[in-house]
């Protein structure tokens, strides 16, 4: 019953009252867009026009035109202000930059929804309805119009910087294991939980480089090989971040900021490699990232190692 | 759901700047230009609206270009709060109050030059200005100005008020550092 109440006031609230109506150019989108799922999406890219583009395409510009219809004859305000140009500028901006399947220009889409905002709102007092097309003449109006712009141009710098952000985070990729509580600029969505994939790729290579100097040796080279690896630390690094070039399609990145780390113990022989953090960081000691492996012998007297996939401990 | 970090915290301190740089220099506008305070809190969130876009205008233009270990310290201070390498550490004492002196002198210029843009582009369309004859003129219009008190009052009221509005930041600032 609950459920019938609800549909018919939903009904009444969305069937077309008159043919000039928001209601009517929602229907109009929804007609368009069934009509699309009828047609066929084109195989080939190249053609430029087919029935089912055009539909899907009518079926944007109705639903633009009924959110901006809608929100002009019941503005959702905020502190007295519309907030409708904003809702249907979003739509725009979906509409000119990402499309169906596929995320095509995200970035895009974002950072220009402010203006694109901006100039829905300031539309219409650019237009009159018997002059055209003037650039308005009253303080007033002047005032609010470039209070308009200006407040959008923050929005948009902001916008800007968040993208500005990642592409920093995607440099930088060993930043994004650091936890931000102390900066006075960002946040993390979820604060405890870093991203560590920078430092487990390092470990990875390194867990390569010792695998490949380790098994199928005799203990005798295995033990000269780590003798080596202690004195001349270097000769590792070189190693690990020689590979993780390669295997990153010769994109060095951070490269150069990570350190890696060799423990050996007990019993023979017990290998603690870690992968430590040595750049802008929020601690003087970086954080690092660990892994524990057995090297030992196996039944043909030859090397064989086995590493503790799931026990990685990141230390601070 | 994606682990992003977000500027949500600069964000929010900026708005926070802004309102109260708004208010206090929309004061001292009105108490030294006699402006109305709707007309003069209008002016005030026109000029720290434009300062801030233009602020960022130049930071994102400029970022990209400096050498790597001074975008090393950016990212130190923007993620950590702290600076990456102990040379700079020293560097930034000096380089800190210059900074500073550079960015107000910065926004007291960028000020003036769009408040009197915004007095011409704002202004009521005069009755006809009476036409002199070139000969009986000795100084140019720019000239006049310059020299009229009315310049000279907006241009210490605008200083005053970017200089009180510089300090309630500053003061909000070591605040939030003791709380934070």
């Amino acid at each position: 019953m609950m459920v019938q109440q609800f549909f018919k006031s939903f009904w009444e609230h969305t069937r077309p009252r008159s043919f000039y109506s928001w209601q009517s150019a929602l229907g109009l989108s929804l007609l368009a867009w069934l009509l699309s799922l009828l047609t066929q999406r084109p195989d080939t890219v190249g053609v430029p026009w087919s029935v089912h583009s055009i539909l899907t395409n009518f079926g944007w510009v109705f639903l633009i035109i009924a959110m901006g219809w809608f929100t002009t004859i019941n503005p959702p305000k905020f502190l007295g202000l519309s907030l409708g140009p904003w809702l249907t500028g979003i739509l725009v901006c979906l509409f000119l930059f990402i499309r169906g399947e596929g995320i095509v220009w995200t970035r895009a889409a974002l950072v220009s929804w402010p203006l694109v905002s901006m100039a829905i709102a300031a539309f219409p007092e650019f237009f009159k309805v018997d002059s055209g097309f003037e650039v308005p003449r009253k303080v007033p109006i002047r005032q609010w119009l470039t209070t308009l712009l200006l407040a959008n141009l923050v929005l948009t710098c902001w916008l800007f910087l968040g993208f500005r952000i990642q592409d920093w985070l995607a440099e930088y990729p060993g930043l994004k294991g650091e936890l931000f509580d102390r900066s006075a600029f960002v946040i993390r969505s979820q604060p405890s939980q870093p991203d560590y994939s920078r430092g487990v790729e390092i470990l990875n290579q390194m867990v390569q480089q010792v695998r490949d100097n380790t098994e199928g040796r005799t203990m005798d080279e295995i033990e000269r090989w780590l003798f080596e690896m202690q004195r001349n630390p270097k000769l590792l690094r070189d190693a690990v971040m020689a590979r993780l070039t390669e295997v990153n399609q010769g994109r060095r990145l951070d490269q150069s900021f990570w350190q890696v780390e060799m423990g050996i113990g007990e019993p023979e022989y017990q290998l603690t490699l870690g992968a430590r953090w040595q750049g802008p960081r929020s601690m003087q000691q970086g954080y690092v990232v660990q892994q524990v492996c057995q090297v030992g012998l196996a039944t043909n007297n030859r090397g064989a190692m086995t590493c503790d996939q799931r026990n990685l401990k990141v230390l601070r | 759901m994606a682990n992003l970090v977000l500027p949500l915290r600069v964000v929010a301190l900026q708005l926070l700047f802004l309102l109260v740089a708004t208010a206090i220099e929309a004061y001292v506008l009105q108490r030294r230009l006699g402006m109305t305070p709707k007309g003069s809190a209008q002016y005030s969130l026109v000029l720290n609206l434009f300062t801030t876009v233009a602020g960022w205008m130049l930071f994102f233009t400029i970022q990209p270009l400096l050498p790597p270990s001074w975008q090393l310290e950016i990212f130190s201070f923007i993620f950590f709060s702290r600076f990456f390498e102990p040379e700079f550490i020293d560097a930034m004492r000096t380089l800190g109050i210059i900074l500073g002196f550079v960015v107000f002198m910065g926004t007291f210029f960028l000020k003036s030059v769009f408040f009197s843009m915004m007095l011409n582009l704002w202004a009521s369309p005069n009755p006809a200005v009476p036409q002199y004859d070139t000969s009986q003129i000795q100084l140019n219009r720019m000239q006049r100005y310059r020299q009229s008190w009315t310049a000279r009052i907006r241009s210490s009221a605008l200083l005053m008020g970017t200089a009180a509005s510089f300090a309630a930041i500053l003061v909000m600032i070591l605040v939030l550092q003791q709380a934070g």
